[in-house]
């Protein structure tokens, strides 16, 4: 499934990617390439270093060695251009409590877009996300956690970006929710769409991804396929790759 | 996009219940401030004009007298209120507003309320020019402090960023909101402002005067707006910016104020009024130079005119001997009066060099200086009410000179030579006078709004989360 395009280059490339913060090693070479239509679960206990990876995937952080490409763009080199090419949900989606659901999709999108989207367009990217038809005008300080969660799903779709950086996507999200969210993770991966998420949800990831990567002290320490693991299998995996590891820094 | 980012930040703001109570507390004190003080004015401006109407009436109706009893009956000169005094009163409510203009005497007593306030009396009242220069900034800090550090402390300016959204446009933006909440403020008032004073045939002068307030505000807040965007993209969290800037706000407008005039009044001295007195008072007390310069005329006169006694001459010797009493005093009124000046000025330029560590203190020499309510106001018209008083003196003692006794009869004059002396009318220094007497002011203001300008030119491109 995963591929690069005709030169090569891959939507999302992380090469020997090293990063230290004072006397901890975050990242420690990290390599790691998704495909165009591929969604790959970078699972790891806290510290691994995955918020480190969309860090600077997002160039907010520089690395002390490697490189992060987004569609080919250098984001060390280029980080508006790089940023350009890819959507992105945090943990914990942050809004402007005044304004309503409806117009923090349309201000956030209509600052990072060339054009503006039309009403109806951004109404079908809350509904996408699973926000109810109800809460889209009204002030976000009345939202809850998921409720906010689902407008910064609608913000990354409405972006229509090759790549997509998701940290823990499906925190705070109720089960209906997340399991919306995942669907339309699949609907963007089978149209093309490289998505990268970092998460601890063992469950969710083996649903959606097709590739898992199990990060552990900044190194990808295994990958697996998730169709030819079962739900109990992944977490033995899982948590086989973190004890060894942390046994042996032990 | 900035067009976006402006009408989201304004609808944010226009949906802040916080925001409107600040503004209706701030518009409450403008409007008592601005009432008070145009009442003020207004009640200093009609006093002026019925004092200096009356004055020249009773210079004018004076009995048949001796010249030089004329000079002692004198006359006043009132100080009208500065411009645009109910902008910014300045020094105005604690000076004298009248100079007796007599014989012989600079008087003194035309200084003494500054003698003993200096510039302190400038800070003390709320006034519209307090308003803008003190609380307004004030607002500036609450505002513009969260700009980018509560984005950045919240986490949406980690979205925004994400978004590809550049972050020096971005800056501008909300720079252009803040700025365009200001204006929404402050321009409709300057405006309604220009037209009254168009619509009431305002002197050219005080219209320019009103012009150059509007560029003067438009500096100082726009150096403070900066200044709370730099700081404010510096900033980790909202506490920080806040802490700084309410720092800066507090040492610019509640403590440099006092500090630095005290600083300055021990830097450059000046007498107190008694102290004064004594110094002018014995240097008039030195005659003997007077005394040499009408000996040697009068002998000059007496040898021309092949006359033995002063009384025989076909001129009034008592002419010449008081108009050279004057100049000799006008020598010693000049140094005294000139020190004393110096040092309120040397005072004032220090202050206005201090507006580099707190704008407060140059925004208002430079507002009460457009506003014509300030020491170099003052002075320009102590030294008009000086020069009529000396050309006066000069008339009636030419008076004199000319007409000599006649069978040991006192020469009386009449309407007709109290006709001869001019009014007295005072205009202020020219705008051009004003601004390069405030250059000091000017210059720094420049430099607040120039250099947050930079510092942010620099950070906002490369803003990080």
């Amino acid at each position: 499934m995963a591929a690069s395009d005709a030169g090569g280059h891959w939507p999302l490339e992380l090469i020997g990617l090293r990063k230290r913060f004072g006397p901890v090693q975050a990242l420690a070479g990290l390599d790691l390439r998704v495909g165009a239509g591929e969604c790959y679960a970078l699972l790891g206990p806290n510290g691994a270093g995955k918020t480190t990876a969309l860090n600077i995937l997002l160039g907010f952080l520089q690395p002390d060695a490697g490189t992060a490409r987004i569609a080919a763009v250098d984001v060390q080199a280029d980080p508006d251009r790089a940023r350009r090419n890819l959507a992105y949900i945090p943990e914990q989606v942050q809004l402007y409590p005044r304004l309503s659901g409806l117009e923090n999709l349309a201000y956030f999108h209509g600052l990072g877009a060339s054009e503006a989207m039309a009403d109806a367009s951004l109404r079908d990217c809350l509904r996408q996300a699973g926000l109810a038809d109800a809460a889209y005008e009204r002030r976000v300080h009345t939202y809850s956690k998921g409720m906010r969660q689902k407008v910064g799903i609608a913000i990354a779709l409405a972006r229509r970006a090759p790549v997509m950086l998701l940290d823990e996507p499906t925190s705070g999200l109720d089960p209906e929710a997340a399991f919306e969210l995942n669907n339309s993770l699949r609907d963007l991966a089978a149209r093309g769409v490289t998505i990268l998420m970092a998460t601890h949800d063992l469950f969710r990831a083996r649903e959606v991804a097709s590739r898992i990567g199990i990060l552990v002290a900044g190194r990808l320490q295994q990958e697996v396929d998730p169709a030819s693991v079962g739900g109990a299998e992944l977490e033995s995996l899982y948590l086989a790759a973190v004890r060894d590891l942390l046994g042996r820094a032990s | 996009m900035i067009a976006r980012l402006v009408a989201k930040e304004l609808l944010e703001l226009r949906r802040d219940g916080r925001i409107w109570m600040l503004l209706a507390i701030l518009g409450v004190l403008a409007a008592g401030a601005a009432l008070s003080t145009w009442q003020q004015v207004r009640t200093q401006h009609a006093a002026w004009h019925a004092a200096s109407a009356g004055e020249q009436e009773r210079w004018l109706a004076q009995d048949e007298k001796h010249p030089h009893s004329a000079a002692h009956y004198g006359v006043y000169a009132f100080r009208p209120p500065g411009p645009l005094a109910t902008f910014d009163p300045g020094l105005d409510p604690y000076l004298p507003v009248t100079v007796w203009m007599e014989a012989h005497r600079q008087n003194e007593a035309l200084y003494r309320p500054a003698q003993d306030a200096g510039s302190a009396v400038r800070f003390g009242r709320l006034t519209p020019a307090t308003i803008v220069g003190a609380l307004l900034p004030l607002l500036i800090v609450l505002v513009a402090a969260p700009a980018i550090s509560g984005e950045r402390e919240r986490g949406t300016l980690t979205q925004l960023l994400a978004q590809g959204v550049a972050p020096g446009r971005w800056v501008l933006g909300k720079g252009l909101a803040l700025a365009t909440l200001l204006a929404g403020l402050l321009l409709p008032l300057w405006l309604l402002v220009t037209a009254v004073l168009i619509v009431a045939s305002a002197p050219t002068d005080t219209l320019a005067r009103w012009l150059a307030a509007g560029a003067l505000v438009a500096l100082y807040l726009g150096g403070f707006l900066l200044t709370c965007l730099f700081v404010s993209a510096c900033s980790r969290s909202v506490r920080t910016a806040l802490l700084v800037l309410l720092s800066v706000w507090a040492v610019s407008t509640l403590i440099a104020p006092r500090a630095v005039l005290e600083w300055a009044q021990w830097r450059h001295p000046t007498p107190s009024s008694f102290e004064f007195r004594q110094a002018l008072q014995a240097d008039l007390r030195d005659r003997s130079e007077l005394d040499a310069r009408l000996a040697r005329r009068a002998a000059e006169l007496l040898e021309a005119h092949a006359v033995d006694r002063v009384e025989q001459l076909p001129v009034n010797f008592d002419g010449f001997r008081l108009q050279a009493a004057e100049e000799h005093d006008y020598a010693v009124f000049d140094a005294h009066f000139g020190r004393l000046h110096e040092g309120y000025l040397a005072q004032e330029r220090l202050l206005q060099w201090f507006g580099v560590l707190a704008p407060y203190l140059a925004f208002s020499a430079a507002s009460s200086g457009l506003s014509g309510t300030d020491l170099l106001h003052y002075r320009h018209f102590a030294d008009s009410a000086e020069q009529h008083r000396r050309v006066m003196q000069e008339m009636l003692n030419e008076a004199i000179y000319r007409n000599p006794e006649v069978d040991g009869q006192r020469y009386l004059a009449g309407p007709e030579l109290w006709a001869t002396v001019p009014e007295f009318e005072y205009s202020a220094p020219s705008l051009g006078r004003i601004i390069s007497g405030h250059a000091p002011a000017f210059a720094v203001l420049t430099g607040w709004l120039l250099l947050p300008l930079m510092g942010l030119l620099r950070v906002a491109p490369r803003l990080q989360p």
